[in-house]
Order: C-alpha cells, then sequence, then structure tokens
C-alpha cells in the first residue's frame, strides 16, 4: 500500500511536473501565422495568456498581420529599445511578414509598439500616440493582460480606419496630402504674375527727363568743411560664437514604431 | 485768313517736312528741297503772314468772345488755300491738315510776333519708324486689347509741334549744411565708431540749362514732360516751313504761368549741384541755402512728338513717342480676360509640377 501510494505520488508529481512544464513551454511561446505570445518575463497567468491569445488571433485573422506580443526581462533602456528588439524580430524565425509587436520589458520597465511590413502604412504619429495613450493607464496599474488585450483591439480600429494618405502606396494620393499648399502656390503665382504684368503695362517712359549734370556748371567760390565735434559709440562683440547644432531623429524606413 | 501752304517750285504740290531726309519732299514730283532753300523762297510770304498778326489775333478776339464761358478750346474757322475748304481748328492749333484735300496748312498768324517760337526742333523720325517703334514696344506685350495694334489705332497717329518753355540761368548759390563722417576700428571684444561731425559750406557760381516746362495746359502734364529729353543743339531756329506736315501747337501757357514752378526746380537743382561737392559725407542735412539769379534766358521752342490715343473702357489713353530720340511715354491698356486667363493656366501648370515634386518627395 505504501509502495503504491509512494508510486501515485511519483506519478502524480512527475504529471504535474510535465504540465507545468507544458503550462510553461505554453506561457512563454505560443504563436502562429496570426498571433504571437512570447511570455519571457512569465507575467501572464494561463488565463490571462489565453484571453489574449484569443484577442491576438481574432485581430490578426482581420487584419491579416501577425499580432505579437512579447515580454522578457532583458532590461534594454528605452534609447535602445527600438534597435534591440528589431534585431529581436528579425532573428527570430517564427515572427516575419507583416507584424505589430508589443514589447514589454518588465525589468526596465519600458514598452515599445513596432510595426512591420504593410502594418507601417496604418501607423502613423497621431494613431501611435492614440494607442499608447489607451495602453497607458493599464501598464500604470500593472494590468499587463488588460494592456495586451488593449493593444489588440487598438490594432483592430486602426486597421479598420484605413491606410491613410500620408501612408498610401500610391504616390498620387501621399502628394495631394498637401493640395493646401500647391493651391496657394497656385494663387501667389496668379495674383504675382497678374501684378506683375500690369506693373509692365503702367507708365513707361516716365524716368530719366532731364540730365542736370550734362545741363549745368559750377564754378565753386568758397568751401569750407568746420569740425563741430565727434562722437564715440562701442558695440561688445561675441567672443564665442557658440554654434550648436545637429539634428536629431530620423528613422531607417524599416518600421514604424513608438515607445513609452 | 493767315494760312501758309508750302507748294512744290517744280509741280506746286503740297510739300512737307521729310525727318528721313531732312528736306522738303513733293509727294507728287517726288522731289527734294534743302530747308534752306524752301525758307528763302517763303520768307517774304511769311513776313506777309506775320504783319497779318493783329488782324488775325482780331478775328480769333471776336471768335473768342462768340463762345460762351472762356474756354481756350473755341473752335476758330480757316479757308484752306488748296481747295478752299472751311477747315476748323482749335484756338491753339498752329498747323494742321485740311479735313478735305488732306494738304498740310500752317496757320502762320499764330505763330508769329509774340507768339513766334525762337527754336524749333524738327522731326528727325518719321511717321513709318515711330509706327515700327510703337508695335515694337506693343509687340512684347501681350495682353493688350484685340485691336489696338489694329491698322486703324496706328492711322491716327499724328506728328505734333508742342511747345515749351526751356529756361537757361546764371546763379549764385550758397548753403550751409551739416554732414557726418564715420571711422570704425576693433579693440579687443569691443568695435568704436567715431561720428564727426561737419559743418559744411559752399559758395558758386552756376549755370543751369534746360530747364524745361511745357507751355500748353490743355494736353497731360506727365506726357508732355515725360517724353524728355530732347538734344537741344539740334534745336534749329524757328521757320514755319519746319511744321508743313505735322500738326502744331500754340502755347496757352505763359511765362508768369510756368515761372513759380521752373523757379522751384531751379532752386533744387542749384541746391543739388552745391550738395554735389560734399564728397565724403554721409547724412547730410541742409541748413540753410540760398542763391541769387544773376540772369535767365527763356526760350519759346517747339517739340517733336508723335502723338496716338487709344479709347479703351471710356477711358482716353495718350501715347507719345520723341520725335527726335524715339522714347516712348503711355500706359499700355490690359485685357484682364485674357491676362486672367494665361495667369489661371500658369497657376495650374505650377499646382501640376507642386502635385508632381511631391510625389516624389512626400
Amino acid at each position: 500500500m505504501i509502495k503504491l501510494s509512494k508510486t501515485l505520488t511519483a506519478l502524480l508529481l512527475a504529471v504535474f511536473l510535465v504540465l507545468g512544464t507544458v503550462s510553461q513551454a505554453f506561457a512563454e511561446s505560443s504563436y502562429n501565422s496570426y498571433y504571437a505570445l512570447i511570455d519571457e518575463a512569465e507575467i501572464f497567468s494561463d488565463a490571462d495568456a489565453a484571453s489574449i491569445q484569443s484577442d491576438l488571433e481574432t485581430v490578426g485573422k482581420q487584419t491579416g498581420w501577425q499580432m505579437i506580443v512579447l515580454t522578457t526581462e532583458r532590461g534594454i533602456s528605452s534609447d535602445s529599445m527600438e534597435t534591440s528588439y528589431d534585431n529581436y524580430f528579425y532573428s527570430d524565425s517564427r515572427l516575419s511578414g507583416d507584424a505589430v509587436m508589443f514589447v514589454i520589458d518588465d525589468a526596465s520597465s519600458n514598452r515599445i509598439i513596432l510595426a512591420y511590413g504593410e502594418a507601417q502604412r496604418y501607423f502613423t504619429d497621431e494613431r501611435m500616440s492614440s494607442l499608447k495613450s489607451a495602453l497607458l493607464q493599464y501598464l500604470n496599474s500593472g494590468d499587463m493582460a488588460g494592456a495586451s488585450s488593449t493593444f489588440a483591439k487598438g490594432c483592430a480600429d486602426i486597421y479598420s480606419s484605413g491606410i491613410p494618405a500620408s501612408k498610401s502606396a500610391n504616390p498620387l494620393v501621399r502628394s495631394l496630402r498637401f493640395w493646401w499648399a500647391y493651391l496657394l502656390a497656385g494663387l501667389i503665382v496668379f495674383a504675382a504674375f497678374i501684378l506683375i504684368n500690369r506693373g509692365r503695362y503702367k507708365n513707361m517712359g516716365k524716368s530719366g527727363t532731364y540730365d542736370l549734370r550734362a545741363n549745368s556748371e559750377l564754378k565753386l567760390l568758397d568751401s569750407q568743411d568746420v569740425f563741430l565735434h565727434k562722437h564715440t559709440t562701442y558695440v561688445t562683440l561675441n567672443s564665442g560664437s557658440g554654434s550648436s547644432g545637429g539634428s536629431s531623429g530620423g528613422s531607417g524606413g524599416t518600421h514604424s514604431s513608438g515607445s513609452f | 485768313m493767315a494760312t501758309m501752304e508750302y507748294k512744290c517750285p517744280n509741280c506746286a504740290g503740297p510739300l512737307s517736312f521729310n525727318p528721313d531726309k531732312q528736306k522738303f519732299s513733293c509727294p507728287f514730283c517726288e522731289s527734294d528741297f534743302d530747308p534752306k532753300y524752301i525758307q528763302d523762297l517763303y520768307a517774304e510770304r511769311e513776313k506777309t503772314e506775320t504783319s497779318d498778326e493783329r488782324e488775325v489775333n482780331a478775328y480769333e478776339e471776336r471768335q473768342k468772345n462768340r463762345q460762351e464761358g472762356d474756354s481756350e478750346e473755341y473752335p476758330v474757322s480757316y479757308s484752306c488755300p488748296s481747295c478752299g475748304a472751311e477747315v476748323v481748328t482749335t484756338a491753339s492749333t498752329a498747323a494742321t491738315r485740311c479735313f478735305y484735300c488732306q494738304n498740310p496748312v500752317v496757320l502762320g498768324g499764330r505763330l508769329s510776333g509774340e507768339f513766334k517760337p525762337d527754336r524749333v526742333v524738327p522731326f528727325t523720325i518719321s511717321k513709318d519708324k515711330a509706327v515700327e517703334i510703337f508695335l515694337k514696344m506693343c509687340g512684347k506685350k501681350k495682353f493688350l486689347p484685340a485691336g489696338f495694334t489694329g491698322k486703324d489705332q496706328i492711322e491716327k497717329m499724328q506728328g505734333v509741334y508742342f511747345p515749351y518753355w526751356y529756361v537757361d540761368e546764371d546763379l549764385s548759390g550758397s548753403i550751409s549744411a551739416t554732414g557726418k563722417k564715420e571711422r570704425s576700428w576693433t579693440t579687443g571684444n569691443r568695435r568704436y565708431t567715431e561720428t564727426s561731425t561737419y559743418r559744411l559750406l559752399r559758395t558758386g557760381d552756376m549755370k543751369i540749362k534746360n530747364v524745361f516746362e511745357r507751355a500748353l495746359k490743355s494736353n497731360s502734364r506727365e506726357m508732355l514732360q515725360s517724353v524728355h529729353p530732347f538734344d537741344l543743339t539740334k534745336a534749329q531756329p524757328f521757320a514755319m516751313s519746319y511744321l508743313s506736315g505735322f500738326s502744331a501747337e500754340k502755347r496757352d501757357l505763359e511765362k508768369k504761368d510756368v515761372a513759380a514752378e521752373i523757379d522751384k526746380r531751379m532752386e533744387e537743382y542749384a541746391k543739388q549741384l552745391l550738395i554735389d561737392t560734399m564728397n565724403g559725407y554721409q547724412g547730410i542735412s541742409t541748413e540753410h541755402f540760398e542763391d541769387k539769379v544773376k540772369d535767365q534766358n527763356w526760350n519759346y521752342t517747339l517739340l517733336p512728338v508723335w502723338i496716338v490715343t487709344y479709347k479703351y473702357k471710356g477711358e482716353i489713353l495718350p501715347y507719345a513717342i520723341n520725335g527726335q530720340t524715339g522714347k516712348i511715354y503711355g500706359s499700355l491698356p490690359v485685357a484682364m480676360g485674357k491676362l486672367t486667363a494665361w495667369a489661371a493656366v500658369i497657376a495650374a501648370i505650377v499646382i501640376a509640377i507642386c502635385i508632381l515634386g511631391g510625389m516624389f518627395f512626400a
């Protein structure tokens, strides 16, 4: 009896161990072409993970993007997040194509959303800011599952809004975003053309009617230059011209990103 | 009455002064005559016309008194010496063409006695050349109204001798002014500027020549003034024969009418001449200026101008071409419809280029 119970206990422990291992493995990495949930930081419960997977998959199917939530404990600084997780994205063979990745670095408390491929076209700065604002309340309260679900829904909303003109593949559509500037330029040219031509037609030949130099003689009888007074002023010159400059910003053009 | 017609000594055809040849030409037998020859030939006749001056003036006075008001534009009629037709002119017209036989007629009495000009600058630019200058100016302008350079318009161009007062003056003047000189240098991190102020005194004798003012009030002053300058070294002592073939106007502004304007300009010019000697000074400010006229010489001068007018939208636009130098004066009319259409096309092209550029750079 004791032997049996030991055996059962061992079996139960083995089952728990196996189940625990499977569960851990499931939580750490679960993906298909529509989604990827990589919980390296192990911050999601099974229930949370299942719910997030479902949300990601639904949105992934709707958008055709691979919806990725990645939690890590790498402790990457905010300045390096974009580069670091770009490398992560491109080096992980499971992640490819059109994708949106929400990275939660649990060690540094930095987060970033990165868009790849066709998905980049949908993410303007305004939309990215709006999505970040929506996530912020969950992140501040430590509700990472809520943040991940909101991320998924936010991406669905962005997809529904369509590709903005600024990100359109059609260069004409992109160009026409500045229609007001073109119209203004046209109006300026229109007005200038009329004014210049009207000016060219007016009052010709009014100048140069009398040449004083050619029609006069002067015999100077007296010439005196009497000094009255003088005054001196000065200005202080800046010795260090203190040039400062340089520019910041700019992206590589391979993805859109927003860290916060 | 008091009209002069210059006839060809060979065929009795009407003679006109030919600006290209600087001779008198007969359009019928194509003979050319030296001005001196014609002037000598008609000297006696011109004297007779001059002696008729009182009669002419009395006649014109009677005509004027018949008109209501005191307008200078009252009409006066004469008999054409060629065809006897009645030629109606304004009171200031001194030479014209008979409206019926087109022969040139000089109304001698208008330019004799006290109204005899001292000198005349003969036309050196012919009507053909004047038309060419006018068309050249118009040719570069795409937005003129249709018909502006048409044949009907061009045929209206006529050569007119306009009367001017020219004044030469000998004067002495003195001026007191202040002027500044600046000197700058740098020591350490300071840049110093030293400003020295001087009182500048100048006294001199001056001769200022050829200050002009129109002597006819009925035409645009701006046009008559702007058509200058003329080269007065080419002026000839006045002879009525130069007017043959052209229109001419008698002065209706006397010395007293323009003296104030002439004095003002003489003073400005004298002051400018003295200021021009203050070399090296900045910010010259006149404190006192006085001048004294030593001698003043007025010349009543006829100057050659080609004139054409154009009526556009109820406004009469005058164009004047200096009959000696070809300098042109006038404001051209703009066909706003045409201009607006062009402006719209160019604006559309600019917008299209912007859109195309945006396709590459947006």
